[in-house]
């Protein structure tokens, strides 16, 4: 991506910036304070914000539009939009469903889903830098095909 | 990476400087920030001092350590921007697209771009070096996140935490609609801009 800023726009905002102060983020802590400030359950990506990025890559990988992959699994084109998007926790005939189409097992996914409960930190780990590695729009880059098809071999193994 | 090309305002002449906002922050942005940001925020606060006497208030980013940040296990899913300027690293931003969602009413829970970090270069800083050598670097970094925003498909849609110091900048400048001081947050106010307000400010059409 190389967006080009007009210099008009680039200058109006400087002035409108001015000497304004334009700093942002939590003050002074040292990085051991910033790890125990880390909540995880507010700070990391949980249930359905990990599988709709699983769902949203395994999709592209497989060149399937949202259309198409609501066809092959048997939803509704709405909930597959709504599970990529993260804002439904998908629900277990969904998860079942493309669990069938991404040829996992159906217990991991309901996990990654937040439906059954892990116990299982290792899970959590790789989901949670899984979830961090992924852009839901663009093409798959390398970067994400490796990190999909590292978390996929841990998902099956 | 580079992800945008613009300009800035170079102070001393009164004219545009070709700057890039690249995606990413390198070996290179760290190594300006040893050896470019710390001397230049030692020799800041040696001229605020003189200026504003011994009891003024420091940049309250002042401790801020950019190699910790970058490589802090907590950022694995950050993703860096910087501006740069004349071979140096004018200013610095991490962002991350899953840890906060948005606030503001009718837009709760949906995707947002989360500046975790930006700041500045000292010099472009005028507390600590006026008149400053650059203006324009929080607007060009405000405009990478709107811009990742919009590519995530998140339709413009950012918050941050300010720095009280420059809360004016967020909400008098770019507009952006304050849900007040955040307890979970050292008390930091929260800042958010709507799709609405982020078209306004980067002049796209739709989103």
């Amino acid at each position: 991506m190389n967006l080009k800023y007009s210099k008009q726009w680039c200058l109006e905002m400087a002035q409108l910036e001015g000497d304004s102060e334009v700093s942002a983020g939590v003050r002074f802590l040292t990085q051991q304070q910033e790890s125990l400030q880390q909540t995880p359950s507010d700070e990391l990506p949980r249930g359905a914000s990990v599988f709709g990025r699983y769902v949203n890559l395994m999709r592209r990988k497989g060149s399937l539009g949202i259309r198409e992959l609501a066809k092959r699994a048997d939803i509704e084109v709405s909930e597959v939009e709504s599970i990529e998007a993260g804002i439904e926790t998908p629900g277990p005939r969904a998860i079942y469903q493309l669990a069938n189409v991404f040829s996992v097992e159906p217990t991991k996914l309901s996990k990654m889903a937040g439906l059954t409960r892990a116990n299982d930190s290792e899970f959590d780990d790789r989901s949670l830098k899984f979830a961090a590695s992924s852009n839901p729009n663009a093409e798959l880059s390398e970067e994400e095909r490796l990190a999909l098809e590292a978390y996929v071999r841990y998902l099956t193994d | 990476m580079t992800f945008a090309s613009g300009y800035l305002l170079d102070v001393a002449s009164g004219q545009a400087a070709e700057a890039e906002v690249l995606h990413e922050i390198g070996d290179k942005q760290i190594l300006d920030w040893h050896t470019l940001w710390r001397p230049s925020l030692h020799q800041g606060l040696i001229n605020l001092a003189a200026n504003e006497g011994s009891r003024a208030s420091p940049p309250q980013s002042v401790h801020w350590n950019w190699q910790e940040k970058a490589n802090h296990p907590s950022q694995i899913w950050a993703e860096g921007f910087c501006v740069v300027c004349g071979g140096e690293t004018q200013g610095m931003m991490l962002v991350n697209l899953v840890s906060q969602h948005a606030r503001l009413p009718g837009q709760e829970g949906k995707h947002l771009v989360y500046v975790d970090y930006v700041e500045t270069a000292p010099w472009n800083r005028a507390r600590l070096h006026n008149p400053p050598r650059y203006r324009g670097v929080g607007a060009l970094l405000m405009r990478a996140a709107i811009d990742k925003s919009f590519f995530e498909g998140y339709k413009g849609r950012v918050g941050l935490h300010s720095l009280p110091q420059s809360a004016a900048w967020y909400e008098s400048k770019l507009n952006m609609t304050s849900l007040g001081e955040d307890p979970s947050k050292q008390n930091l106010p929260y800042f958010e801009m709507s799709t609405e307000q982020a078209i306004r400010i980067t002049g796209r059409r739709s989103s």
